[in-house]
């Protein structure tokens, strides 16, 4: 049960880390908008240089959607 | 994901907009390898614009839409005059703010239109991220906002509106509102005073363990150790998460006397007090037990619930941004009117009284004024619900707000920004809003009540145990607050709004103010109005009447759409929509039809208008048509056929109005409508109460005197004449699809077509009602049980603490049974 003695204070420093990533996280915007950043990962160039599209035969993800 | 076909050689449609394509007007160009062919040059502009940047990724994940983009015009890499307004030091002032973080830098905010799915945010955002000078663009999905920062230098305001437009979008500079920057503040401090709610009940409640599960080998130092690491997260809950709440309940103790109610704030803050200085000296003193793992949990549970709320009542506007929205911030003005007919493009804030404006067809009136030339067919709608174009002749008012629909016109300005009349219907919404009666919800009533009674138990308590047992007077005192916990009873009313709020959202009503489930349930007129709420407002043809024989309803059809092809009309709209309806190819006219204002077409030998202009016989109109709009269409021999054309019911409108007078709740019709028009609507959906020709003023005062009766007025509506009458009812809806200024005075939005949610909602506020019955009914006889139990001494403190919990809890699930409401 010693080990109580360093896993508290352990805690609390732990607890203190949280509430600064929170306050970052808060006062960054991180919460304002919880619906696009879904989606906008999903919609991150993947496919977006012109040269790909270009010299694409009928492989690129666009065309596969016939 | 639903695409469009992607073949090279399907030359069915056109590649960008899905249009049909003739033959005879087509446009190829290669794209990404593949030839593909367009309608016209503006879809093809478009799609060299997207595959010019390399997001022809666009065109797999678009959801198909079908809509050809309305005005090619301003296709062009040329900045358009209308937009350049918008680099006027004046309203350039008035749209952009230095950047706080980066010098030199401007942030302005726009407000995106046409935005339909999640492919149209990132279009937005890549397009105007690769503009030269934009440095970063943030678009919020939910807000369809834009915040752009740029450099002035390199980039202005124009450029950036006329990128969006060039891609098929709309935007337009929005004026932060003061009240907006504090919204965000409020916000972020409560979702900052929540997590550290949450945080602080975690870790107090992983050190009481070895409390709740009775752990007996722990040292003293090592109970110490954790009962005052309990105390340091406790702290900054009670002091930093609870400390509104504090405040709040000593001005509720302070207005006390004047209002003879205490707030629910007051009990909250009370036990929380109570039980933290308790706990404390239990701690201090070695003896007793410490409460902070309920006092952490009752913080957390009570702020989620709060923001939940603060959520929800902030998705509504606010006036002036509405208002803003309303009426375009550019207009043309006459430089010399009486000399030179050169007209120039300038922001409205610039025009002075006696400027004189022209209007194009399709575009809004910025401010009041008088008819100068050429008769107008204006669209009133908005402001006086009359669902027909109203015609003006010269020397005729023209409101800010309506809309121009056939040929372009010449005006004099009488009345700019607060002196026109949409201005004071917007003021007249402010006052509503501020006369709206105040809305006392069934908790507080009771808390009112109860906060004192709690008062008197514990003060009589610690007297009679002062007098047994001075030691536990105080100890005894404590409990019997904590113990009685206005927890369950605070949570009670909250947990069901939150839950039937979130499952109504899901429906199609978006709740904007907390009270609309509690106040709907106690509704008993029903004050609807008629244009754009029962009816969507816009004409469908009916019926064919009179065909000469030996003609097909397509062939009429055909040769009338053939006519009405390119106009703006909303009766000319409909018959195209009806012809696309019916697959029905319009014939080739062999004269390009001309429009002889207010009256008519006339192409070759056809002639397609109003009787008295074809100079007909009347037809006999049978009773379902007799409200209908009637367009002849006429040639050489006579008449051909009559188009009937009737403004809509919208879908669910008829069994919602069913569903309210079973109910027993009156309804009115109240309209701006003519009162013919008003009387064959009420009959058709069974309303005995109606009314045509209501001003907003007329629609105000009618629910005022309803509500002097004692009426609970529920207000359905949608355009702005409806606005004040919607802010001064005691529950009120705004059609999503109407003015903004509309929504910004409704407790609720309507988000869907259909009034089908309005029914659900109804069905719902019952059972909401039930349920926050039950919670209170649940917290009371929680109350006469702990309490007097409490009063006695008995209480064993982890006893109250799971007594604490578990009430909670039961009300809390109670709660959430209202989130199963399907459709």
């Amino acid at each position: 049960m010693e080990s109580l003695y360093l896993l508290i204070p352990m805690s609390l420093l732990v607890v203190a880390v949280i509430v600064l990533i929170l306050y970052w996280a808060v006062k960054s915007g991180q919460f304002e908008d919880l619906e696009g950043p879904g989606h906008s990962i999903l919609m991150d160039d993947d496919v977006s240089s012109t040269h790909v599209m270009d010299k694409s035969s009928s492989n690129t993800p666009v065309k596969q959607k016939e | 994901m639903n695409t469009k076909p992607e073949t090279p050689l399907s030359i069915d449609d056109c590649y960008h907009c899905g249009g049909d394509l003739s033959s005879d007007n087509l446009y190829e160009a290669t794209l990404g390898g593949s030839p593909r062919y367009f309608c016209c040059a503006g879809c093809l502009a478009i799609a060299q614009t997207i595959h010019g940047q390399g997001l022809e990724a666009f065109y797999a994940r678009r959801i198909p839409l079908g809509l050809k983009p309305d005005d090619l015009g301003q296709l062009t890499d040329q900045v358009p005059e209308a937009l350049l307004a918008y680099d006027d030091p004046v309203l350039m002032d008035r749209f952009t703010r230095a950047s706080s973080e980066y010098p030199g830098e401007f942030e302005t905010t726009l407000r995106l239109e046409k935005i339909r799915c999640a492919a149209c945010v990132w279009l937005n955002e890549q397009h105007l991220k690769r503009l030269f000078g934009v440095k970063d663009v943030q678009i919020n999905y939910v807000t369809q906002r834009a915040t752009v920062r740029f450099n002035p230098k390199e980039v202005n305001l124009s450029t950036l509106l006329h990128s969006v437009e060039q891609i098929g979008y709309e935007a337009w500079p929005f004026e932060p509102s003061m009240s907006a920057d504090l919204a965000k503040k409020e916000r972020r401090h409560l979702l900052m005073r929540l997590g550290v709610a949450v945080l602080g009940m975690m870790q107090v409640m992983m050190y009481a363990w070895p409390t709740y599960t009775g752990a007996d080998d722990l040292l003293i130092e090592q109970e110490l150790l954790l009962g005052w690491t309990s105390w340091t997260l406790t702290v900054p809950v009670v002091l930093y998460s609870a400390g509104p709440m504090f405040v709040v309940a000593w001005h509720s103790v302070r207005s006390f006397p004047k209002t003879g109610m205490l707030g629910m704030d007051v009990p909250v803050a009370l036990a929380v007090a109570m039980a933290f200085i308790a706990g404390t000296i239990s701690l201090v003193l070695g003896v007793g037990e410490s409460y902070f793992d309920s006092i952490t949990m009752f913080i957390a549970f009570l702020l989620g619930a709060r923001y939940l709320e603060l959520l929800a009542r902030q998705d509504a506007q606010g006036g002036a941004e509405a208002l803003a929205k309303q009426l375009p911030a550019t207009c043309d003005r006459f430089e010399d009117y009486s000399n030179s007919d050169l007209t120039k493009s300038v922001p409205v804030v610039r025009c002075v009284l006696g400027d004189v404006l022209r209007i194009s067809p399709g575009d809004v009136i910025p401010v009041d004024g008088v008819l100068l030339s050429g008769d107008a067919s204006l669209n009133e709608a908005i402001l006086s619900g009359e669902s027909r174009p109203v015609s003006k002749k010269v020397g005729d008012v023209l409101y800010a707000g309506s809309h121009n629909i056939v040929s372009p016109i010449v005006m004099r300005i009488t009345a700019l920004g607060q002196g026109t009349r949409i201005a004071g219907i917007a003021s007249l919404l402010d006052k509503a809003l501020l006369a709206k009666p105040q809305v006392v919800g069934l908790a507080e009533k009771w808390a009112g009540y109860f906060v004192v009674f709690l008062m008197a138990a514990a003060g009589l308590t610690a007297i009679a145990w002062y007098f047994l047992e001075p030691m536990k007077a105080w100890e005894t005192a404590v409990a019997v607050l904590v113990a009685s916990c206005p927890c369950a009873l605070s949570l009670a009313t909250p947990a069901a709004m939150a839950a039937a709020q979130g499952a109504i959202t899901k429906l199609g009503l978006l709740v904007v103010r907390g009270h609309v489930m509690e106040t709907l349930a106690k509704a008993t007129d029903l004050v609807i109005d008629k244009t754009g709420t029962l009816t969507t407002g816009h004409p469908e043809l009916k019926a064919i009447l009179s065909l000469r024989s030996g003609h097909t309803e397509q062939q009429v059809l055909a040769i009338a759409a053939a006519m009405e092809s390119g106009q703006k009309h909303p009766l000319g709209l409909a018959i195209l929509e009806a012809s696309q309806k019916r697959d029905i190819q319009a014939i080739i006219l062999s004269e390009a039809p001309v429009s002889e204002l207010g009256k008519g077409l006339r192409s070759g030998v056809y002639q397609l208008g109003s009787r008295q202009w074809l100079n007909l016989e009347p037809i006999p109109v049978n009773q379902e048509n007799e409200q209908a709009s009637l367009v002849y269409l006429k040639d050489d021999q006579g008449l051909l056929a009559v188009f009937a054309l009737l403004d809509t019911p919208r879908p669910g409108a008829i069994e919602f109005i069913k569903q309210v007078q079973a109910r027993g709740i009156q309804v009115h019709l109240l309209s701006g409508d003519d009162q013919q028009t008003v009387v064959w609507w009420a009959r058709y959906f069974g309303i005995d109460h109606f009314q045509g020709g209501a001003l907003p003023e007329d629609k105000f005062s009618f629910s005022d005197a309803l509500q002097k009766e004692g009426k609970v007025v529920w207000a359905v509506g949608d355009g702005v004449n409806d606005a004040p009458f919607l802010a001064k009812a005691n529950v009120s809806v705004a059609v999503g699809s109407g003015a903004p200024l509309a929504q910004a005075g409704a407790d609720a939005v309507l988000t869907t077509e259909s009034l089908k949610p309005l029914s659900q909602a109804l069905d719902l506020a019952d059972k909401t009602k039930i349920i926050m019955r039950q919670n209170l009914i649940w917290a009371f006889i929680y109350n006469v049980v702990a309490i007097p139990v409490a009063m006695m001494g008995l209480v064993n403190p982890w006893i109250a603490g799971i007594g604490m919990s578990l009430s909670s809890l039961a009300v809390t699930l109670n709660a959430w049974r209202l989130r199963k409401t399907r459709e």
